[in-house]
Parts: structure tokens; sequence; C-alpha cells
């Protein structure tokens, strides 16, 4: 039982970690000069990847401006 | 095995992409332009590094001592993602020209299934720390080599003429066939 108890509060700690530093992440202003890094992956077919969303919201902004 | 050819074969011969076909959608997706396959592979060079040294820890001085073996792959998971987001966090902070260099690369990190495979077959194999490292260091310098070389010929393939049915991925997956073939040529080498 103890070794249950254990095994879920090591995969909590560490899930835990992870939301923390999540929204730290999401917290810390990104630098000067890189507010709009574009990823080029055009290649990739990884639909929920976040740089993906990126991607294809230049992609959809550049075809706007043509 | 000697630290010298478990790099050599870490790197050139057992290739991880070429050999088991891991990290293809980075290989196939960043591989359209040399700066960005280079961004790419450096990002995850460190963030392999990283990773496996820290699982190395993780296994050895928590899972082992608890009997709890059986949770390495769920917080190997769970470890990788906690460390990208450091990673991350940290260089957004204190280093913006690297940042701006592997920012946009790093969350794609986190799914790249080498990372996993890396610090799971450190674990599989018995590797000690250093070689854990070493390992670590030729598993992801590997990955990256195939990413510059392939980014060169994808560059000079955009500027021939490919006949439309090959245009695109599957011309780029007859070229990663063949570096398949070169590459494993090299396997009396150790």
């Amino acid at each position: 039982m103890v070794k249950i108890i254990v095994a879920v509060a090591l995969a909590a700690g560490l899930f835990l970690l992870n939301v923390v530093l999540l929204r730290l992440n999401k917290k810390t202003p990104v630098p000067e000069g890189c507010e709009n890094l574009t990823p080029d992956c055009n290649a990739c077919g990884l639909k929920d990847c976040p740089t993906r969303g990126v991607y294809e919201k230049r992609k959809e902004e550049e075809n706007g401006n043509r | 095995m000697n630290i010298l050819a478990l790099f050599i074969s870490a790197m050139l011969i057992n290739n991880i992409v070429l050999t088991k076909f891991l990290g293809m959608c980075p290989f196939m997706g960043v591989s359209t332009h040399l700066d960005s396959a280079i961004g790419m592979g450096a990002a995850v060079i460190f963030v392999i590094f990283g990773a496996s040294v820290l699982s190395y820890f993780l296994y050895y001085y928590v899972l082992v001592p608890l009997n709890l073996e059986y949770m390495e792959l769920i917080t190997f998971i769970l470890l990788i993602a906690a460390f990208v987001q450091f990673v991350e966090l940290f260089v957004k902070k204190y280093s913006p020209a690297l940042y701006k260099q592997l920012g946009i690369y790093l969350p794609l990190i986190t799914t790249n299934c080498t990372v996993l495979y890396v610090a799971q077959d450190n674990i599989t194999q018995g590797y000690d720390l250093i070689t854990t490292m070493v390992n670590s260091i030729a598993t992801p310098a590997g990955f990256m080599l195939m990413l510059v070389i392939f980014a060169t010929i994808r560059e000079r393939l955009n500027q021939n003429k490919v006949p439309k049915a090959f245009q695109g991925n599957p011309i780029a997956f007859v070229v990663a066939g063949i570096m398949a073939i070169a590459f494993s040529a090299l396997a009396g080498l150790v």
C-alpha cells in the first residue's frame, strides 16, 4: 500500500513540477527581438504541435498579403 | 564497451534516424533549410544530454531504491517535459541570443521520441554515468549530422527539376533511404 502511495506521489510531484514550470514559462516575457520568431517546419505532420500553430499563422498572413 | 567505439557506433553506425527511424518528424520537417537544421540539431543535443543525465539520476537514486522501476516510462516523460520547460524558461530569461536561435524549436523537442529513447536506452543497456553522458552526446550528434547533411541535399534538390510525383516529401524519403544504405556501409568500422 505504501509503495503505491509513493508511486502516485512521485508521479503527482513530477506533474505538479510540469504545471509550475509551464506557468512560470508563460509568465516570463519573450526577449526583445524574439517576438516574431517563425519556425520552418512545413513538412512535419504533427498537427497539435504549438510550433506548427505559429508556422500556419505565418503562412496565412503571407497568403493574405499576396 | 570502449568509449570511442560507443561514440562512433551511436553517431554513425547505429544512427538513430537511419537505423531506428526515430525523430523522423523534425528530420523531415526542419530539414528544408540548413540554418533551421543546425538550430534544431543543437537544441536536440542540449536537451537529450540534459534529460538523459537527469533520467539517470532519477532512475538510480529514486526509482531503484524505492523499487519503483516500473514507473520508468511515466517519470521519464514527465521529467523530459519539465526539463524542456525549464530550459526554455532559463534561456528566455538569461540568454536572448540563444533563445533567438533555439527558442522556436524547444517546444518541438518535447514531442521528439528520440529524447525518451536515449534516456531509456541508457538504462536498458546498463550504462554507468560516463557512458550515459557519451551516448547522450553521440546519439543526438548523429541526429544533427544527418539533419545537416539532409538539409544540404534538400537545398540542392530545390534548385533542380524533380518530377511532379516526387516533389516534396517523396523525394526526401528516397534521399533518406539512399543515405541509410550509404551509412550502413560503415557497419564494419567498429
